[in-house]
């Protein structure tokens, strides 16, 4: 078995790959205990699990709270209007739209903060808008390679069926892929989080994960950023594990043998 | 020898040409030299559908060809005609949906119960009263009774071709056009396409199921009319750019068709090798 753990290509039966998993984490965690040297940056386990004690005592919850609602709201408007333009991308006039958003993701966020503060009146607003934007952009680009992978045997599928066009969209494009437009935010989902911590430092009184990293980077407190840090990691895994779930669970996703 | 008559013609390919740019695909196809016409046949005392092969090396134009019998291809050039409505004797162009598509690699819906799509099929069909009691029916005939609620995923390969057979059947007319139906089937699945394909054309007297295969012995054996699609040559012996017809067997008129697999048979699959090779 051992041999087998360190050949290329080798069948690992999943209780086995849970358990080197396991021995990897255990691995780390004994040597952030004990091979870390004292009075360094880089802080121990019990010093970044003794800030996250206080952080949670002094309010962590709500800065979480702040920073998945924000997380949440943005995502649904991003996927609502990615939806739009994405599925409009099958609509010749609306094609070379949707092209262009998809460029849009090379454009860096700080060029556009200034224009959209004013616009916004910033705030709240202002973060949302923000996250929507660029997450819309990596959202529309995911999407419009779901469709274009579409294979021309379903759309032929449908015609043959009499639907008219608008029916092929909703069955073929809509509805048949409904999972992958949950495989779309899960796999994207990385670069919101990436994006919500500057996003959150651009107006510190609204609270957040964000703010609070951006604060304790300037006050160099080095075990709280390393509680802060896993606490974003724990919550992104945790998010990516939900959507994975729901994506799993649809039929053709399911994990079956063919009869 | 069996006895057959003949009587309209259920479906009918006139000079056929389709090229995409100056790309031809394919040229001529249904002229006065070889024909493409498919009549309602009848034999006494059963209902006789029509079973139609197209064979052909990969690359001479089939698919374009079969796309075009189900309207999913704009002729550039000619036109394929149906009956208006089986009644009189008014012909029109063919449009989608007319006829039915089964294609080679079955697609159905990643999401749906195959007792949702075959609802949907209804749904698009002209018998829309009573789906519960039509699907049930299907499915029984179809031997797919006992995987009503299962999802594609869940279903063999003979299994979702006969799915997407009733699919096609719920919704289309009396055409169906099955694109390479044999194609990397075992033994056991081959069987069962042919069961499907002699169930199709014996439970109505119009039903007409048109096939194409590589598979020349097959072909000889279930078809009762075969046509041979591929490059023609010109003097000098090169190929001429578009896949026509080359030639078409007629197993009724020469006694062989619904009869077992003989000696006749196999010199018919000899002489279609022979001039497949060539084209």
């Amino acid at each position: 078995m051992l041999k087998k753990i360190f050949t290329p290509f080798e069948y690992i039966d999943k209780k086995v790959m849970y358990a080197v998993a396991g021995f990897q984490i255990m691995l780390l965690i004994v040597a952030w205990m004990f091979l870390v040297p004292e009075k360094t940056l880089f802080p121990r386990l019990p010093e970044v699990m003794s800030s996250w004690g206080d952080m949670w005592k002094n309010g962590l919850f709500y800065h979480l709270y702040k920073t998945l609602s924000l997380c949440l709201l943005a995502t649904i408007i991003s996927i609502f209007f990615s939806c739009l333009v994405s599925y409009s991308s099958v609509i010749p006039f609306f094609k070379p739209i949707a092209t262009f958003f998809t460029k849009l993701r090379y454009n860096p966020i700080q060029g556009f903060t200034l224009f959209l503060t004013t616009a916004t009146g910033g705030g709240r607003a202002l973060q949302v808008t923000l996250l929507v934007i660029f997450m819309s952009f990596y959202f529309i680009t995911a999407l419009m390679s779901v469709i274009e992978a579409i294979p021309e045997e379903d759309y032929y599928r449908r015609k043959a069926m009499k639907m008219n066009r608008w029916q092929i969209l909703w069955n073929v494009v809509i509805k048949d892929r409904a999972d992958y437009l949950i495989e779309v935010i899960r796999q994207n989902l990385s670069i919101t989080f990436m994006m919500i911590v500057s996003v959150e430092a651009m107006d510190k009184s609204q609270g957040g994960l964000g703010a609070l990293l951006v604060d304790t980077n300037r006050a160099l407190n080095f075990p709280k950023i390393f509680a802060l840090q896993l606490t974003i990691l724990i919550i992104g895994i945790s998010l990516d594990t939900i959507l994975n779930f729901i994506f799993s669970s649809f039929p053709a996703n399911q994990k079956q043998t063919t009869k | 020898m069996n006895l057959y008559t003949e009587s309209n013609c259920l479906i009918e390919i006139n000079n056929l040409h389709i090229q995409y740019g100056d790309k031809v695909i394919l040229r001529d196809v249904g002229n006065d030299a070889i024909p493409f016409r498919i009549n309602d046949i009848h034999r006494e005392g059963m209902k006789q559908g029509q079973t139609v092969a197209v064979l052909g090396r990969s690359g001479r134009g089939k698919s374009t060809l079969f796309r075009s019998l189900v309207g999913l291809e704009q002729p550039t050039k000619g036109r394929i005609i149906i009956p208006k409505d089986f009644k009189g004797t008014d012909y029109k162009n063919i449009e989608e949906g007319d006829v039915g598509f089964v294609q080679q690699t079955y697609p159905l819906s990643r999401n749906q119960s195959v007792y949702d799509m075959l609802r949907d099929a209804v749904a698009m069909g002209d018998n829309k009263n009573n789906p519960d009691e039509i699907i049930n029916k299907y499915l029984e005939e179809w031997g797919l009774k006992d995987q009503r609620n299962h999802y594609p995923k869940q279903l063999s390969g003979g299994q979702r071709q006969r799915v997407a057979i009733i699919e096609q059947l719920l919704c289309s007319h009396y055409f169906i056009v099955l694109d390479e139906p044999f194609s990397g089937l075992d033994v056991r699945n081959i069987e069962e396409v042919k069961e499907a394909i002699e169930k199709l054309t014996t439970t109505s007297e119009i039903n007409t199921v048109i096939f194409s295969t590589h598979n020349i012995d097959l072909a000889v054996s279930l078809a009762d009319s075969i046509y041979l699609i591929g490059y023609e040559k010109d003097e000098k012996g090169n190929f001429i750019e578009g896949g026509t017809l080359l030639t078409h067997y007629d197993l009724k008129k020469l006694g062989i068709a619904w009869t077992p697999y003989s000696k006749a048979h196999i010199d018919i699959a000899e002489k279609l090798k022979e001039k497949m090779l060539e084209s």
